[in-house]
């Protein structure tokens, strides 16, 4: 009898079918205006966004032309390196050479040209992130530059001017007007998520900062209330030799 | 609606396995169940579509066009499974001052099944995102964060078998490393172990023990680096469990999925669908009863 259940057994086992997959296929959808909008979820949606709309319709400025995202320099670096300097100068007593937003910190591909609203700042940096001085001497720079080059380059203030030549490894830096010194000291504007090593940038960690307890975002809402019209350009800031 | 479809393989196992070459209308429908999978990722908080500015993705994306989207095919296909794979939160005002709960509640309204945790989506703080788990009706799946000493402990599971008339589809998530992309004061105690190594236990327990189907990771590791970081790619390849990888971190938008080959030589598809919503992903996967289980490799064609 127990011989029989054994068999039994193996015979079952034996049979235990799987599932093949047999065939299969990909594709994708656009979600685009050809769909209309499920009453219900917007039913869930208006009510905070009504309640949004009023803290973020605000215009704060006139933007001239598009500003876009992309490497090795774009307006939108330009615009964020700028709107940072000029709010850490305001609050710092010292000087500060230059300021460094982190390229991934910029969180979105454009904004178009005309009404600049409080949205668009906190679309553009979403994160809670605050701006540090930190203080390099001319070896660290060289090192965060060759870095931030590696990543294919982040945007940068007016007054710094990185002459890629990945090829020879042989890259030129100038700040504000003269060669990066090795031995000579620095302080540069960044974020903190980067002063503490974010992006890969543990060597900053260490180094002595002095904090603006400045939100990035309100940085960049304080420089165009008071500019108001913001035209940027690209002024080859990071240009291949 | 502009609507395109990528037929990636029409070709089935056998006939790529040369015993022959039926055509799909042979297989009676009683013995093939055919499992829709639908999928997004870094949808960061894009819960209504880009504004009509004349911009790149004006008028794209958006929950409420989502959920037509979804309960159109739901209405077309029995059996839907719906995935997100990761960075639910971030980036628009919404997450700024609710902190994420519509975007959870949009989702549960969805329907989604099981989701990988993103690093922004720690960006309230993991007691936050523990709040909007336990206020969640899907699954959330990470095997490679060691949550004991976190709130996440037992709201996060390494794995989910979801039975599709009969059909076992094993479901794991795997997330990117947190330190130097998260602040730890918003991690907390989550411990980051080997993804690769973790992804393809839980893979094999759930192939080799649970006698899974289909195997599909949702991760939030990237599609691919030019460093050795962990990613899609390099999961794929070292995997022997895993058939499907459907990704997120990179917001890489693949119009086709890559076909990889794993270390056994059969193949792995990685999809991912850039980000905020713009795209909906879906695979189509056919199953047919079998006696034995039958090795099914790349096409010689776009193998990474």
């Amino acid at each position: 009898m127990k011989k029989i259940l054994l068999l039994i057994c193996i015979v079952f086992l034996g049979c235990k079918s799987y599932y093949q997959v047999t065939d299969n296929n990909a594709q994708f959808y656009l979600t685009d205006n050809e769909l209309t909008s499920d009453s219900e979820i917007e039913e869930m949606i208006s009510p905070y966004r009504d309640k949004l709309n009023k803290k973020m319709g605000e215009v704060i400025g006139t933007l001239e032309t598009e500003l876009t995202k992309d490497q090795p320099e774009s307006t939108l670096g330009n615009f964020v390196a700028d709107a940072i300097l000029a709010s850490a100068k305001k609050r710092y007593s010292k000087q500060v050479d230059f300021s460094l937003p982190n390229y991934g910190g910029l969180r979105v591909p454009y904004i178009k040209a005309g009404d600049i609203t409080m949205s668009d700042m906190f679309e553009l940096m979403p994160f809670d992130n605050k701006l540090v001085i930190v203080h390099l001497n001319g070896a660290d720079v060289k090192q965060l530059f060759d870095h931030i080059t590696g990543l294919g380059g982040w945007p940068i203030s007016k007054g710094v001017e990185i002459r890629l030549d990945t090829l020879n490894q042989k890259n030129e830096y100038i700040i504000n007007g003269e060669d990066l010194k090795l031995n000579n000291k620095y302080t540069f504007c960044v974020s903190d998520y980067i002063a503490n090593g974010g992006d890969n940038c543990s060597f900053l960690k260490d180094k002595k900062r002095d904090d603006l307890n400045l939100l990035f975002r309100d940085a960049l809402i304080e420089y165009v209330k008071e500019n108001k019209i913001i035209n940027v350009n690209l002024e080859k800031r990071t240009s291949y030799k | 609606m502009l609507r395109r479809k990528f037929i990636q393989r029409t070709t089935s196992g056998l006939l790529v396995l040369g015993l022959g070459s039926f055509p799909n209308e042979l297989f009676a429908s009683n013995n093939t169940t055919k499992l829709t999978i639908l999928h997004t990722n870094d949808v960061h908080s894009r819960i209504d579509p880009f504004p009509l500015d004349g911009g790149k993705y004006q008028g794209l994306g958006g929950a409420a066009k989502r959920a037509t989207l979804i309960d159109r095919i739901r209405k077309e296909e029995e059996n839907v499974l719906l995935f997100d794979c990761g960075d639910i939160l971030q980036g628009t005002p919404y997450f700024n001052f609710y902190e994420g709960s519509l975007e959870f509640e949009l989702m549960n309204k969805m329907k989604y099944d099981a989701a990988t945790i993103g690093n922004h989506d720690f960006d309230a703080g993991i007691e936050k995102l523990s709040e909007h788990i336990d206020n969640s009706n899907f699954q959330m799946l990470n095997c490679n964060y060691n949550l004991s000493n976190t709130p996440l402990k037992n709201n996060v599971k390494n794995y989910k078998i979801f039975d599709i008339q009969n059909v076992k589809i094993g479901v794991l998530g795997v997330g990117i490393k947190l330190d130097g992309l998260v602040p730890k004061n918003l991690y907390g105690d989550a411990e980051y172990l080997d993804p690769i190594k973790n992804a393809n236990e839980t893979a094999s327990l759930l192939k080799n023990e649970f006698k899974c189907d289909l195997v599909i990771c949702l991760s939030h590791l990237g599609y691919e680096y030019e460093s050795d970081r962990p990613s899609d790619l390099k999961l794929a390849k070292s995997s022997n469990s895993i058939d499907l990888i459907l990704g997120g971190h990179t917001h890489t938008c693949l119009d086709v999925p890559t076909s990889v080959a794993n270390k056994n030589g059969e193949e792995v598809l990685v999809n991912q669908v850039g980000w905020a919503g713009i795209r909906l992903g879906r695979l189509d996967y056919y199953f047919t009863k079998t006696k034995k289980r039958k090795k099914v490799v790349p096409k010689s064609t776009n193998v990474r």
